[in-house]
């Protein structure tokens, strides 16, 4: 809704100047018009160049966690951990899957060598959403659809093992697109559904494959 | 939505009430009328991030070319040039 008032504004601005232009006792309404032309042109572009502004200073962030990553000669390979296991929704990076992960630690060793723990748009995004329904598909429709609003509609089919997570209508801001991060922890979507089924399983999971086809995106989580 | 923005609308609207109630019937007072409320409103408006910002100068720019050429015709049918 939000975003249809700026265009649907620039739409009723546009057609009261040209009434206003063309009937000559409705003179006045080119002053109505004009407003409602440049206020909807204002408001429509407004929330897409601030959120560019924030992306790109949220930026540095992820280009030092990046160059942790490196530094530290981990594969780019991100496992969620629930918060039953580690206090709060978090990623491992590592050679393999945590079985457990110290509270409160940035660094832990593992028998495949040292663990990095990050914070991810994941664990942020159920901080946003709050309770969780049991089953994913639900958790999912009420986090990413609903809460988020960053696709329109989710499928998710379980096949040998593996979560085939279908979205349609994705709308999410890219935050680290070509980073070392994006390899590790998977885009926003992939992130939030990452950590919602981590959740919701009770078990840590990574992203196996993220497929986008125009504004269709499959997130594949083993 | 911002309050400046509905603030521009909302004058604009009660401009264009009060020149239907009066009569006018010529364009470049409602023209001139619609640059003084832009620019009045725009200090609350601002700061706004790069692209729009020369977006929103550009039409303020063009509002206030408007409104001068307006006022120019004006006096020089005054001055009988």
């Amino acid at each position: 809704m939000r975003d249809e008032v700026g265009p649907s504004l620039a739409l009723i601005g546009a057609a009261a100047t040209l009434l206003g232009l063309l009937q000559p006792n409705l003179t006045p309404l080119v002053a109505l018009g004009l407003a409602a032309l440049t206020v909807g042109v204002l408001a429509s572009w407004e929330p897409a160049a601030r959120e560019r502004v924030v992306a790109k200073l949220a930026e540095a962030g992820w280009e030092n966690t990046a160059a942790l990553i490196q530094a530290m000669g981990l594969p780019p390979k991100a496992y969620y951990v629930p918060s039953a296991v580690a206090g709060r929704p978090v990623a491992v990076v590592a050679q393999g899957p945590p079985l457990e992960v110290p509270r409160g630690a940035l660094t832990f060793k593992t028998p495949g060598g040292p663990a990095l723990v990050l914070a991810t748009p994941g664990g942020k995004a159920l901080e946003l959403c709050g309770e969780l329904p049991g089953d994913l598909g639900e958790a999912l429709r009420t986090c990413v659809v609903n809460a988020l609003g960053l696709a329109r509609s989710v499928s998710v089919a379980e096949r040998g093992g593996e979560y085939v997570v279908e979205y349609s209508g994705v709308s999410a801001p890219e935050l680290y697109e070509r980073l070392v991060v994006r390899s590790a922890l998977g885009g926003v979507v992939a992130s939030v559904t990452a950590a919602v089924a981590a959740e919701v399983l009770g078990r840590p999971v990574e992203v196996v494959e993220e497929r986008r086809v125009g504004r269709r995106l499959v997130v594949v989580l083993r | 939505m911002r309050l400046p923005y509905i603030a521009m609308v909302t004058l604009a609207g009660l401009a264009s009430a009060f020149f239907i109630h009066l009569g006018v019937s010529t364009v470049d007072v409602v023209v001139s009328i619609y640059a003084l409320i832009y620019w009045a409103v725009a200090p609350f408006l601002r700061p706004l991030p790069r692209p729009l910002g020369l977006l929103h100068t550009a039409i303020g720019a063009v509002l206030l070319a408007a409104f001068a050429y307006f006022a120019a015709l004006r006096i020089l049918s005054i001055l009988k040039l």
